[in-house]
């Protein structure tokens, strides 16, 4: 890993250094374009954000950017909900097994899914049935007391919620019974949630309860909350009701990025006609995250990067800054070029042929290959298939 | 050079595999049926997913749509059989089906585990509640009903709302479509606690440009199971 760094290092901050030695400070953000030649350049991208704030240059880094593009286009309904419920199902599953440490990991992955989305649009169930298998998890510690407390948050986020019997044994079912009886008979608590701008969905524990500014009732304990709107990325709410109390939230809306997507403008970049469409896509990301910059990091090949820079800024502007888009990108393949990274195996070393390794490689397949042919033309007609089609539906 | 290589191994596995091989005897088949909840949590279901685990392998997914949305409980079965071929029968199996109804809300599931699926013929998954509960169903007929002879792929999103109560908002996004585009009525789940005689406020926005707005009245379904809303 630091090797990799040290390389990342060796490509980009030449560049950098000699781009920015007379730069002044730029508001900047630095997107890692996903590439159809493999996985999106995101260390690297890192390595440039981190050579570009030693620059002192105000700099977004890639995930964070990305993010931000993304937020409020990420689905958080019933296929995200019914995903979660699988990997919830996953966790219990490990706990029979007494995996405990696999379970954990479940419960703390769901955790920060269901925080992040605020509960979700994709009905209580999933919130449930993570509540509950944070009480298996504390019941199988032997903490009675703490896998009580989780039965009573699982009542609390869905109390119509009815449990799957071939999932949940009777004693829990029986539990979250009590708990939802107790909730039912806890006076409730309200939440009034008032929204700029208004009009905006209101969703409490996965299930939508209103249009904003509006009111709703609750059974005392915390909630998650999701409003949403469209063209606005979701607010997400952690929220304590008291039982008989009221609560009022005010949530400001921020504007969601509704330009062409990273995919959208890779395809642009890839297309030189498309050049001017792509340099205006990135343009209004600049607008949407309100820097002066965006520095697009896209891999060309295995092996090659380009970088682009939007708005591009022209003559004095851009020699100052050491960011115009052709400088910036020349400078970087000229870096590429002289880092032994980036140059092929097969450059370095001689012509892939002449390789042993590679022929005792195709001779041990070849074998394998014989071998495996004669087995499977040995089988005799008592075998049995081991294979079989499983036809689902019809009446 | 490499597609010598390539050749060599392939020509070397086949010539292997012909010299004298006997067939196997034929795949066998297991069906899987379901089997509808004891409840009327069914009615409204206007399509099935379907999620077939083998082993520790992804999922293979599946979408069984309906021709019109299930109105009674012997109405919920899969109408079209899906075959999922080349399943491991010595790995262990999990096979899920939920059902949404019209507006892609969970109405039921059904979730079976088999350590293998070898000496099985035919099984019955039983399908229960899921999702919300305690919500009713209103089917609406759209084309009689609701649109005014508007086509019904124009339609961009359709909210319903009883005064004072709960709101409804469906968009018809290309994830619901499937569910939304099933034949008359549309069933869909909804919150109120709505009763016969009731009004339901709906609005239909069409594509490119135009609402429509109509009153409907609540009435009892023949069957006593889920609730109709038909124009004033």
């Amino acid at each position: 890993m630091q090797h990799k760094l040290r390389t990342m290092a060796a490509v980009f901050m030449p560049a950098v250094l000699l781009l920015a030695a007379d730069a002044h400070a730029a508001r900047l953000a630095v997107v890692a374009l996903p590439s159809p030649h493999g996985q999106a350049p995101v260390e690297e991208a890192d390595a440039l954000t981190s050579h570009l704030i030693a620059r002192r240059h105000r700099t977004i880094a890639s995930a964070d950017a990305t993010e931000r593009l993304l937020s409020g286009n990420a689905g958080a309904g019933a296929d995200w909900a019914a995903g979660l419920s699988g990997e919830i199902r996953g966790g219990r599953e490990a706990l029979t097994r007494l995996e405990r440490h696999a379970a954990d990991l479940v419960r703390r992955e769901v955790q920060e899914s269901i925080e992040r989305m605020g509960g979700g649009a994709g009905g209580a169930e999933v919130l449930v049935e993570w509540a509950l298998l944070e009480s298996a998890l504390a019941s199988s510690a032997g903490d009675g007391a703490r896998a009580t407390r989780w039965i009573d948050k699982a009542a609390t986020l869905g109390p119509t919620v009815i449990l799957d019997p071939l999932v949940h044994p009777e004693a829990e079912r029986q539990a979250f019974q009590d708990a939802t009886d107790r909730v039912r008979e806890a006076g409730e608590g309200t939440l009034t949630v008032v929204t700029v701008p208004a009009s905006a969905e209101l969703w409490v524990d996965g299930v939508r309860r209103c249009r904003t500014s509006c009111t709703v009732s609750l059974p005392p304990g915390q909630h998650f909350a999701r409003v949403t709107s469209p063209a606005h990325a979701p607010a997400v709410l952690s929220i304590e009701v008291a039982s008989g109390q009221s609560a009022t939230r005010r949530v400001g809306l921020t504007s969601a990025y509704t330009g062409a997507s990273l995919e959208a403008i890779e395809a642009m970049l890839d297309n030189p006609s498309r050049a001017s469409e792509a340099q205006s896509s990135l343009s209004a990301i600049a607008d949407f995250l309100d820097v002066d910059h965006v520095v697009v990091l896209r891999r060309t090949s295995n092996q090659s990067y380009s970088i682009r820079v939007a708005p591009v800024l022209e003559g004095n502007d851009a020699v100052r800054s050491g960011l115009s888009d052709t400088a910036l990108s020349a400078s970087a393949d000229a870096m590429l070029q002289r880092a032994p990274s980036a140059r092929s195996a097969a450059t370095q070393d001689g012509a892939w042929y002449e390789s042993t390794a590679l022929w005792v490689g195709v001779a041990s397949v070849a074998v394998v290959a014989v071998g495996a042919g004669l087995l499977l033309s040995r089988g005799d007609e008592s075998t049995p298939p081991s294979q079989g089609t499983l036809v689902i539906g019809g009446r | 050079m490499s597609r010598c290589i390539t050749c060599f191994v392939l020509g070397a596995a086949l010539a292997s595999i012909s010299c004298g091989g006997t067939d196997e005897p034929e795949p066998p088949v297991i069906r899987m049926t379901v089997e509808a909840p004891s409840d009327r949590s069914c009615i409204g279901v206007s399509g099935f997913e379907i999620d077939v685990a083998v082993g520790d392998a992804q999922p293979i997914q599946s979408f069984v749509d309906r021709t019109r949305p299930v109105l009674t409980r012997d109405e919920c079965v899969l109408e079209r059989s899906t075959a999922f071929g080349s399943i491991d029968l010595d790995a262990a199996v999990r096979v899920e089906v939920r059902g949404y109804d019209g507006a892609k809300q969970l109405r039921v599931r059904g979730v079976a585990s088999f350590v293998s699926l070898r000496d099985q013929e035919t099984v019955t998954l039983q399908l229960e509640p899921a999702g919300v509960s305690g919500l009713m169903i209103v089917a609406i007929d759209r084309n009689k009903d609701l649109l005014s002879g508007s086509p019904l792929d124009a339609v961009e999103s359709i909210e319903l709302s009883v005064p004072g109560q709960s709101q409804l908002v469906v968009n018809v996004n290309d994830e619901l479509r499937p569910y939304f585009l099933v034949g008359e009525p549309w069933a869909v789940a909804f919150s109120a606690d709505l009763a016969v005689g009731d009004d339901l406020s709906a609005k239909v926005t069409l594509l490119p440009s135009g609402v429509i707005v109509k009153k409907l009245l609540v009435e009892a379904s023949e069957s006593g199971e889920y609730l109709r809303a038909v124009a004033q």
